[in-house]
């Protein structure tokens, strides 16, 4: 059951980093290469706040959205806005993800940080099996963040606005949707997130400065399983490749853990190629 | 501007064979060491980029596998070293076919699958290069890279620095030429087709999924022929070297440089090289400027720095000839068409639902060789999907399509086109960075195949079918009035012209049915009449035409047989005179009381011109 | 043979009869006596993650010891110079980085990695064909053979001394049965190979060995596994955060379990550190030791490691462990290795002395109480008692108190 429980803490890891390249993939088609770089970022205030400064737990939370989120909208200015062709985003924001691991390097050193959990750090039991406080908050709030983001893009006119510019940005043009502040305000969203998980995810994975190349990869894969800009998708996906990970290493051994995963992923795609919670439209002209 | 000129008069590969020879002349003007193995590393580079811009530049599909290409070429190259096969040519052979096939099998899948997926099998095939060395650890070192690899040998001489350097600069200077020979060739304006658009590549019977493969594929063997290079050159591979850091230095060398440019590759790999390789001088601030230089470089340069180079070309063109010749509009007497033997277009009892939305119930409809048909309904009305189920984009629920007696259900959309349907867009779908001639050409790309070998070696037979591309697009570009400006960037032209240059690119290739999709929307008076008078002389020489059009009145004029759906069914099918008087259609299609005088349709002004003179 | 003359009446000290003793010339003048002896240290100072700390520190000692043979006087009074390069801890920048040096006119007479072994496998070939002497901390598998590199001498113990620095300190603990758990990196490979071998050969019997992806986030399933195989003890290998998840695993599946790690992991920053930041003192690391050089401990009785920690610390921040300090012995070596040769113009003499016990016992080096290079091993060979098992404390200057 420890076993189950860690799965499902590292999936929901994975899946959070999923949902946020989905909020930006949603709005405007694009990818932000530098995502799981702004969780990192998180992670680090979340440190400096609670351990360097040691402030009190809503006052850091308040800090990590506040400096994320920051940094986030910095980014869509400077590197996405101006670009021109979609091509060239890949680019820039692999940069800007580069330069976030260079400068957390160089500001918070290369050793790893351990992150203090504020709803404790003893291990509790739970259905027979070991698991930390931080491992089950992960698990709601994957949980929350997936349900709240369905919830809010069907029921209000902004979700609808930001499907309506993934589906097609001209005819939200048209339609009086001022496209250019959403994708604005899609990226400084996503960089509250990413500050806010900063909280949850440290405590796991301590602040350290390759924490960033970790997370995106496998944030990849739980998006391409359950399909790009499907949220529940995120969850889907985490729980698979979380689990996947977790039995592979526990009963084939740890080098198995990743050729396991890739290989799920072709099956789910060689069944569903645009993933499980996304449809393949019939081709139009 | 005289010596602009003068530069502009020589062929574009002149200058980079002047290029090439510089390079290999430069160990004699006193290069010095450092910069040597610069050049070195980014000409192998350079290679790699190459093979990506075929893939993501030509064909459209972002894929990562290059490094793990050049990591077969490299594992192979160093185990034939170790083996005692030291010749540097055997190693290249084996390592370009051994990079082909890994390009082939990794293809296959990911391109099956469509839309990311390449993108992330890809991907995933990067990351695992590490995993399945660790796998063979005798044979390949490992993580702990392979080392042991002799100094390379040519025809039995051992290869000291200078001719090392040689070697990398004549493999580079021969791969950049075939790319040259491959996207200047038709299969370059195939893969710059596919890339606007897969539908339009399926509709000039081009088939996506081969297409694709064979950029992708193709794209291997420059990163095979790099991985053997780089193994020789430090002899010492290790995994590291193909890491996903290698393949995002690649990605982004080949989007600086300019991904849809051949040289664009050798520009960017240099820029990588010489920028972000060399970060380390900064020590700690090294990631720090690597990221900057990323974000300036991508935001700076976009369609990257090839397509900088060529805005200033045009420019400097410009400059340099203030008048350009526009005298000469297409209003020439117009060629004929020679006569040919259209096809019987028959449509059975086709149903279509998506989900519970019944588009299409039961529709029948024929079109004979010699007549135009017309397709008429308001919107939503089944009009485009008829067509689309026609070239096999859509799967017919029930009932049959065929053409002179042969099934069209069934076969995949570039399989229809290749039976001979050609057709126009709603939305005119013209591939970027081609000339007006081009673009018309490439309808002629399956009907009159040549191998890539054969464009690469430009033999007689290749040279051969492209004298006839142009000359027969130069004709169609006659008939439609755009010869010219044939030169002219395709895309730059105005709505009308793209019209009639899709209208010309279906008909190069003489098919047996022409489907042309509210081909007169957007144009002028003018056009609308010229497009007109083309249509009657199709019909005159004997072709199949099929006309989708909201321009009633254009439809009477023209139509030999008008059918009118509505939500998804037939009404009535009859000539012009019958239809023009049906009530039915009137009140459904032109919402109109069935009275005669229902002039005052704000399309009748187009039309009046296509009217005026008719005598049908 | 004329070069050979010139060489002897050039040379400072004019030992003529030790050089030509000592086989022929390789065809590179001895030095004029205002001609440094250059040294070249590589290390991967811009490099990603923990790999920067390590590259600095290496880089440090050298430096260091550079500075104090040439507070001495220099080597048969030579000035000792000193060039750092950076190759961010990868083989390519490496290897153009050298061939620079070599071709700049100013080739090296001393080459100096800072690690990790596939910086060292790029190198080595090349350092062959210009016939340079090198000493490297991240040996390779053929490194440390002569007949393969006989140039080269490797200054970290290999990954077989250390493990026969376990055996003694398990059969004392009296543990028969142990588990192994490493990374996936090629150090992470090569230990559990050695210790595998080494264990069972010794009597003690490996039942499971597990291996984690260094990029992994946790590897509670890789500890099941190796729990489950019910061992004495846990042999581990991990460097960086992975040691973190590792020993935050053990808490959570409450396994108690004696662990005996090697040296990467006690150059671990979180391990000495107290909380909140580390894990130093909390029960995490109750059952840790940790193999480490003598000289990593800190003992205020032994002057000549405290001479070079204060030399270090005079030229920067040490910022890794003493582990990492090993180039700090290379110029004593080459000193009294010249001492012998009398002249520093041939790498093939300056090899063979090294090679000889009566130089190495003159070296006097600090890191390591001695370095055995024979004719046919250019490793440190290094007996048991060149190793301590620490628990963890506080790191203070490069050394647990």
């Amino acid at each position: 059951m420890t076993l189950i429980w860690g799965g499902l803490a590292l999936g929901a890891v994975y899946a959070l980093v999923a949902v946020c390249y989905n909020i930006v993939f949603i709005s405007s088609k694009t990818f932000n290469f530098a995502q799981a770089q702004l969780i990192m970022v998180g992670a680090f205030v979340a440190y400096t706040g609670l351990v360097t400064w040691k402030l009190s737990v809503p006052l850091v939370m308040l800090l990590a959205v506040a400096s994320v989120m920051a940094l986030a909208a910095i980014e869509e200015r400077l590197a996405v806005r101006p670009v021109k062709d979609p091509h060239n985003i890949l680019v820039t924001t692999l940069g800007v993800s580069i330069l976030l691991n260079g400068a957390t390097q160089l500001v918070w050193g290369t050793q790893p940080l351990n992150v203090p959990f504020f709803g404790g750090n003893d291990v509790l039991e739970l259905f027979g099996g070991q698991i930390y406080p931080v491992e089950i908050a992960l698990v709601l709030v994957a949980v929350v963040l997936v349900w709240a983001l369905t919830r809010l893009s069907r029921r209000f006119l902004v979700g609808l606005a930001l499907l309506g510019m993934s589906e097609d940005r001209e005819a939200a043009m048209l339609r009086g949707v001022n496209v250019r502040r959403l994708a604005f305000g899609a990226f400084a969203f996503s960089g509250a997130v990413a500050g806010l998980l900063g909280m949850f995810v440290g405590p796991k994975t301590f602040a350290v400065a390759t924490l960033g190349a970790s997370l995106a990869l496998k944030g990849f894969v739980v998006l391409a399983i359950g399909g790009f800009g499907s949220m529940p998708g995120t969850l889907v996906g985490g729980l698979v490749v979380g689990l996947a990970e977790a039995l592979a290493a526990r009963y084939l051994g740890g080098e198995y853990a990743n050729i396991t995963v890739f290989v799920i992923l072709i099956t789910i795609l060689l069944v569903r190629p645009a993933g499980l919670f996304v449809r393949v439209r019939e081709r139009t002209v | 501007m005289v010596l602009w000129r003068t530069v502009r008069a020589v062929p574009g590969w002149i200058l980079a064979l002047a290029l090439g020879l510089v390079l290999l002349v430069l160990p004699w003007a006193g290069l010095d060491f450092s910069a040597s193995r610069q050049i070195q590393l980014t000409l192998i580079l350079a290679l790699v980029v190459s093979g990506l811009n075929l893939s993501l530049g030509y064909a459209g599909e972002l894929a990562l596998g290059q490094a793990a290409m050049y990591a077969s070429g490299a594992y192979i190259a160093g185990l034939l070293s170790k083996a005692g096969h030291t010749d540097i040519l055997v190693q290249l052979l084996v390592a370009g076919l051994g990079a082909l096939a890994v390009g082939v099998v990794t293809g296959i899948p990911g391109l099956r699958l469509g839309s990311w997926s390449l993108a992330m099998t890809s991907f995933f095939l990067v990351l695992l290069v590490p995993d399945v060395l660790a796998i063979f650890p005798r044979a390949t070192g490992g993580r702990n890279g392979l080392s042991g690899i002799q100094s390379p040998t040519l025809f039995g001489t051992l290869l000291d620095g200078t001719g090392f350097y040689l070697v990398i600069s004549v493999v580079a200077i021969l791969w950049f030429a075939v790319l040259r020979n491959i996207v200047t060739s038709r299969h370059g304006i195939a893969l710059r087709v596919l890339k606007q658009s897969p539908v339009l590549a399926a509709s000039t019977g081009i088939s996506v999924f081969r297409m694709k493969l064979l950029a992708y594929a193709l794209g291997a063997i420059p990163a095979g022929l790099a991985g053997a290079l780089f193994a020789n050159l430090d002899l010492y591979v290790s995994p590291e070297a193909f890491s996903f850091t290698f393949a995002t230095t690649v990605l982004s060398a080949s989007i600086l440089g300019g991904s849809a440019s051949v040289y664009g590759a050798l520009v960017g790999a240099a820029v990588m090289q010489f920028g972000p390789n060399q970060s380390s001088g900064f020590q700690q601030y090294a990631l720090v400027f690597t990221g900057v230089f990323l974000v300036v470089g991508g935001v700076l340069l976009t369609g990257g720095l090839a397509r900088v180079c060529r805005v200033l070309v045009t420019r400097l063109d410009r400059m340099a000839q203030p008048e350009v010749n526009t005298v000469a509009t297409g209003t020439g007497p117009a060629p004929n068409i020679p006569p040919y033997k259209g096809a019987t277009l028959r449509i059975r009892d086709v149903s279509k639902a998506f989900g519970g939305n019944q588009a299409l119930k039961d529709v029948s409809l024929e079109a004979l060789p010699g007549t135009v048909t017309a397709l008429i309904g308001p919107n939503g009305s089944g009009k485009t999907t008829l067509l689309n189920m026609v070239c096999g984009f859509y799967r017919t629920d029930s009932g049959e399509i065929t053409l002179d007696g042969a099934p069209l259900h069934g076969l995949t959309s570039d399989g229809v086109a290749r039976a001979g349907v050609a057709r126009t867009f709603q939305t005119p779908n013209i591939p970027a960075g081609v000339t007006v001639l081009e673009a018309v050409a490439s309808g002629r790309y399956t009907g009159h195949r040549t191998s890539v070998l054969a464009a690469v070696l430009r033999t007689p037979r290749f040279r051969r079918v492209r004298h006839e591309d142009l000359r027969e697009a130069e004709r169609m570009l006659a008939l439609v009035g755009l010869d010219h400006l044939r030169d002219t960037e395709a895309v730059s032209l105005p709505l009308g012209m793209r019209r009639l240059l899709e209208v010309a690119r279906a008909l190069i290739d003489a098919p047996g049915v022409l489907l042309l999709d509210e081909a007169a929307s957007g144009l002028d008076e003018h056009e609308v009449e010229r497009l007109a008078s083309l249509i009657r002389q199709i019909r005159d020489a004997g072709g199949t035409v099929v006309l989708v059009e909201h321009n009633f009145r254009l439809v009477l004029a023209l139509a030999d047989d008008i059918a009118v759906l509505a939500h998804g069914q037939l009404i009535t099918t009859g000539p012009p005179e019958a239809i023009e008087r049906d009530p039915r259609v009137l009140s459904e299609y032109l919402g109109v009381d069935p009275a005669p005088t229902a002039a005052h349709t704000s399309t009748d002004r187009m039309t009046g011109a296509a009217t005026s003179g008719e005598n049908t | 043979m004329n070069r050979r003359i010139v060489a002897v009446v050039a040379s400072a000290t004019g030992l003529a009869l030790t050089l030509t003793g000592c086989g022929s010339g390789s065809g590179k003048d001895a030095k004029s006596a205002d001609e440094p002896y250059r040294v070249l240290v590589t290390g991967g100072l811009s490099a990603q993650g923990a790999l920067a700390d390590n590259s600095a520190t290496s880089v440090l000692s050298a430096k260091a010891g550079a500075k104090v043979v040439n507070a001495s006087g220099g080597i048969l009074g030579h000035k000792v110079e000193v060039t750092v390069v950076d190759d961010a801890s990868d083989p390519t920048t490496a290897v153009t980085k050298l061939r620079e040096a070599i071709n700049s006119g100013k080739k090296p007479d001393l080459f100096l990695d800072s690690g990790p072994s596939t910086v060292t496998a790029a190198v080595l070939p090349i350092l062959k064909q210009s016939n340079i002497l090198s000493m490297n901390i991240g040996p390779t598998a053929d490194s440390s053979n002569p007949s393969a590199f006989p140039l080269n001498f490797d200054l970290a113990p290999s990954p077989t001394d250390y493990v026969k620095g376990f055996i003694p300190h398990l059969k004392e603990k009296g543990y028969k049965k142990v588990g192994i758990i490493h990374g996936s990196s090629s150090y992470g490979e090569t230990f559990n190979t050695e210790v595998t071998k080494a264990f069972t050969g010794a009597g003690i019997k490996v039942v499971k060995s597990e291996e984690y992806d260094v990029a992994a986030l946790d590897m509670t399933p890789q500890l099941q596994s190796v729990r489950a195989a019910g061992p004495d003890a846990l042999i581990m290998d991990g460097y960086g955060a992975p040691v973190g998840y590792l020993l935050k695993s053990m808490k959570k599946l409450g396994w108690k379990i004696p662990i005996v790690a090697n040296t990467s992991v006690s150059a671990t920053g979180l391990i000495s550190t107290p909380p909140p930041t580390g894990v130093l003192g909390t029960d995490q690391v109750k059952n840790l030791v940790m193999q480490v050089h003598k000289s990593t401990k800190h003992d205020s009785g032994d002057a000549a490691v405290n001479k070079a920690v204060a030399a270090m610390k005079s030229l920067g921040r040490i910022r890794s462990t003493l582990i990492l300090a090993n180039n700090y012995d290379a110029l004593t070596l080459v000193a009294a290795a010249a001492e012998k040769t009398g002249s520093l113009g041939d790498p093939k003499a300056l090899a063979k002395a090294l090679e000889d016990k009566s130089v190495q016992a003159k070296a006097k080096t600090t890191m390591m109480n001695g370095y055995h290079f024979t004719a046919t091993s250019h490793s440190p060979n290094s007996d048991a008692g060149a190793f301590l098992f620490v628990e963890p404390s506080e790191i203070k200057d490069g050394q647990f108190q």
